[in-house]
């Protein structure tokens, strides 16, 4: 079996979409995702921010096809993910904030050749993927190794090789950078952006403000009991203060300085990078 | 005390290929009850379970290596055939863990697994107890069975001429006492069933208190699928 | 009961020659032990048989007054069990030996060789649900133990564990493993969730596969050893 799949990225298809979801859980635990619809096009980064209980990752879930919801539509590649899973999952990756409960075979090499395997590809194709995508990890090095006796660095690179190795056209990770030092952080951000700028669709819910302007297209803000009450690029949102503290999110420093400079009177737009911010603080400091 | 794991080499050859045999056959009616259930659904209930009931085993409750097993817990939530497979698996590790025989794997998961089947079958007749005892009773009354189970399988296994005759050689009768080793087991056991029966009671208790659904065999069931993956997260 | 997690890191960390072997050799070493303690009627033969495992786990950097200690565990069964045939010393003895040379060899194989190398094997004789649970239940058992140990020093730092209060203490123990079970029970739910997300459909870990080493003489020599040490003394 050999796959091949042709991306084609800055498009307007949509592939993903979900308008006003409402999910009751057993324990009774009503969830509303209302407000704005979540659309997500083909080739695009976009990034859920939302407070604990905002509904991220029953979100998240409900794209998986995990949940079915009780009320509102959910499609993903045009069909309803959790009645038709298996047409669309060996399209889908996925990256789950706890690794352990991802992790399901003993070593390295039987985890990340899961998919491959019980997908039907061949025993020599496999490896070829599972090779692929080791190298491209950089942990080609822990390939006999027990999975628990790895590092958590260690295992949440095992798991986005598991999630990877498949090359899927759309790419789900829940906190991906929880637990990660500053140098992991940066190496994920990278490899992820190399992946998309060959086409692979990415969603990913975080509450690190921080990687959003180096990561996201879009972003969505949800707020718990609200859904998503704003949607835009990383630029339009951080300007939106009031939105994000109404999701328990706390502006980047950044933005909150020089909306401070700008309420002082100073001429000063809203910077998204740092770079950024220190061209318009030298232009500022050169002008006067 | 059935958790006294049968080594190899004692048991006469062919009691422990007759353990095997049924335990064959055992292991091969569970899987046909289970034929109905969805088998991603059953790997998961089956792994954890059979770790919970070995992480419980690594418990020393007393110096002399006496440990619960939860094996009558493991036949309540998981109900007589996927706790019967729970048993298998965990005796399979076990006798990879140098704690009881290859060869008599049969019989000791016929032990353990029994108590799954039984202490899942008495505690759902005790309904009318409080949960507390009505477990505690159901492991009692379990444990007792199974270590009757075990003195049979002795008395059976001293049916063994080459061995008594080879005995006889070097100048010992070989006299059969089934009954002194009933007698050991028995006192040994009976401290042993009443601190599982009151550590089950307890736990299972929690479980009623925390997650009652658990009790009704919730995890058989394919959640009247409004979530036909599972309640997540 | 044994430290799983000890055994498993002596196998997963350990270069000697018995590491080296391969796992089919070893379980026919295995096999071979256990044979020799099955049709063995006299003590001495599987004494000197215990001597050589010994011997040979020294040699080979195994953790062998560790595995000594361990393989005795299987002598209280047989104990209890000589007590009931009346048949004095030399009996006790016979079965003594039969049950912790069998373990000792066990015990070599386990600290030798790391679980997923075995449970591979036997993958291939299983039906897919049990060899599929085997697999789960060696990965989620460490995750489990590691809960509760985590629960364990919570419990000691709130004051929960008092020397010589039972109740008090078993009351504890009791609500940690109810706090295990449910917990277990949820986590089943998610790895069920990831199954069908990651696609399973039958294969959890690569089947094993029979293929010999060089050193693969050393396992097999010395359970041919065993054997032939029963077989010739009789």
């Amino acid at each position: 079996m050999n796959k091949k799949l042709h991306f084609h990225k800055g498009s307007n298809e949509s592939i993903v979409s979900v308008s006003c979801l409402k999910h009751v859980y057993p324990d009774t635990t009503e969830i509303h995702i209302c407000g704005l619809d979540f659309v997500v096009n083909r080739g695009e980064r976009v990034v859920v921010l939302g407070g604990n209980g905002s509904g991220k990752t029953t979100l998240l879930y409900h794209i998986l096809g995990l949940l079915a919801p009780d009320e509102g539509k959910v499609a993903v590649f045009g069909i309803n993910p959790a009645a038709q899973y298996s047409v669309v999952r060996e399209r889908m990756g996925v990256l789950l904030q706890n690794v352990d409960d991802q992790i399901l075979s003993p070593t390295v090499w039987d985890d990340i050749s899961f998919s491959p395997r019980n997908y039907g590809y061949g025993k020599t194709e496999s490896a070829d993927m599972v090779e692929q995508v080791m190298d491209e990890l950089g942990i080609r090095h822990l390939r006999d190794k027990i999975c628990h006796y790895l590092s958590g660095g260690e295992k949440r690179k095992v798991a986005l090789a598991g999630a990877l190795v498949m090359r899927p056209e759309l790419l789900i990770l829940d906190e991906p950078f929880e637990g990660l030092d500053s140098r992991s952080r940066t190496e994920l951000v990278t490899l992820l952006n190399k992946r998309n700028a060959e086409g692979m669709t990415i969603i990913m819910s975080t509450h690190d403000l921080n990687l959003v302007p180096g990561f996201a297209d879009r972003v969505y803000v949800l707020a718990k009991g609200h859904g998503v009450i704003t949607a835009g690029t990383p630029a339009d949102i951080f300007l939106q203060v009031d939105a994000l503290k109404a999701s328990n999110i706390d502006p980047p420093l950044l933005t909150e300085l020089f909306l401070k400079l700008r309420d002082r009177g100073l001429p000063v737009d809203v910077p998204v990078h740092v770079d950024q911010a220190v061209s318009d603080l030298v232009r500022l400091i050169n002008n006067r | 005390m059935t958790h006294m794991h049968i080594p190899d080499g004692i048991l006469p050859v062919g009691l422990w290929l007759f353990g095997l045999i049924v335990m064959v056959l055992a292991v091969g009616f569970s899987l046909f009850q289970l034929r109905g259930m969805d088998m991603v659904r059953k790997i998961p209930l089956l792994g954890v379970l059979s770790a919970a009931m070995l992480v419980a085993m690594s418990l020393e409750i007393l110096p002399i290596f006496y440990h619960i097993n939860l094996s009558v817990v493991a036949g309540i939530l998981l109900g007589p055939a996927l706790g019967f497979l729970a048993a298998f698996i965990a005796n399979l590790i076990l006798a990879f863990m140098g704690h009881g025989g290859i060869t008599v794997i049969g019989l000791n998961t016929l032990l353990l697994g029994s108590e799954a089947v039984l202490g899942h079958t008495l505690f759902h007749l005790f309904k009318r107890l409080p949960v507390f005892w009505r477990s505690a009773t159901a492991t009692v009354l379990t444990l007792f069975m199974t270590t009757m189970a075990l003195i049979g399988i002795v008395a059976v296994s001293h049916i063994d001429p080459e061995l008594l005759s080879h005995g006889a050689e070097h100048g010992h009768a070989g006299q059969v006492s089934v009954r002194t080793f009933a007698i050991m087991v028995v006192s040994l056991g009976v401290i042993g069933w009443t601190i599982e029966a009151a550590i089950t009671g307890a736990v299972v208790r929690f479980i009623s208190q925390v997650k009652p659904d658990l009790l009704d065999h919730a995890l058989h069931r394919d959640k009247e699928d409004k979530q036909p993956r599972g309640n997540m997260p | 009961m044994i430290d799983v997690a000890r055994i498993d890191h002596w196998a997963a960390s350990g270069s000697g020659p018995f590491h080296r072997a391969s796992t089919p050799a070893k379980l026919l070493f295995l096999l071979f032990v256990v044979a020799s303690a099955v049709i063995t009627r006299n003590p001495y033969p599987l004494m000197a048989g215990y001597g050589l495992l010994l011997a040979v786990a020294a040699a080979s950097r195994l953790p062998w007054f560790r595995v000594m200690g361990l393989s005795w565990y299987a002598a209280l069964f047989a104990i209890l069990y000589a007590i009931s045939f009346r048949g004095g010393g030399w009996l006790a003895a016979l079965f003594i030996v039969k049950a912790i040379t069998p373990s000792f060899a066990m015990l070599m194989l386990i600290v030798s060789t790391p679980y997923p190398k075995i449970f591979s094997l036997f993958s291939a004789l299983l039906p897919e649900i049990l060899a599929a649970g085997l697999f789960m239940t060696y990965r989620t058992l460490f995750i489990l133990l590691d809960m509760m140990d985590n629960f364990a020093s919570a419990i000691r730092l709130r004051g929960g564990f008092s020397p010589g209060s039972l109740y008090k203490n078993s009351a504890n123990i009791s609500k940690g493993i109810g706090m295990l079970l449910v917990r277990a029970v949820e986590r089943a739910s998610r790895l069920y969730a990831v199954m069908v997300v990651r696609g399973y459909s039958g294969s959890m870990a690569e089947k094993g596969t029979v293929r010999f080493q060089r050193e693969d003489w050393l396992p097999l020599g010395t359970g041919m050893a065993v054997l032939m040490l029963v077989l010739i003394w009789k």
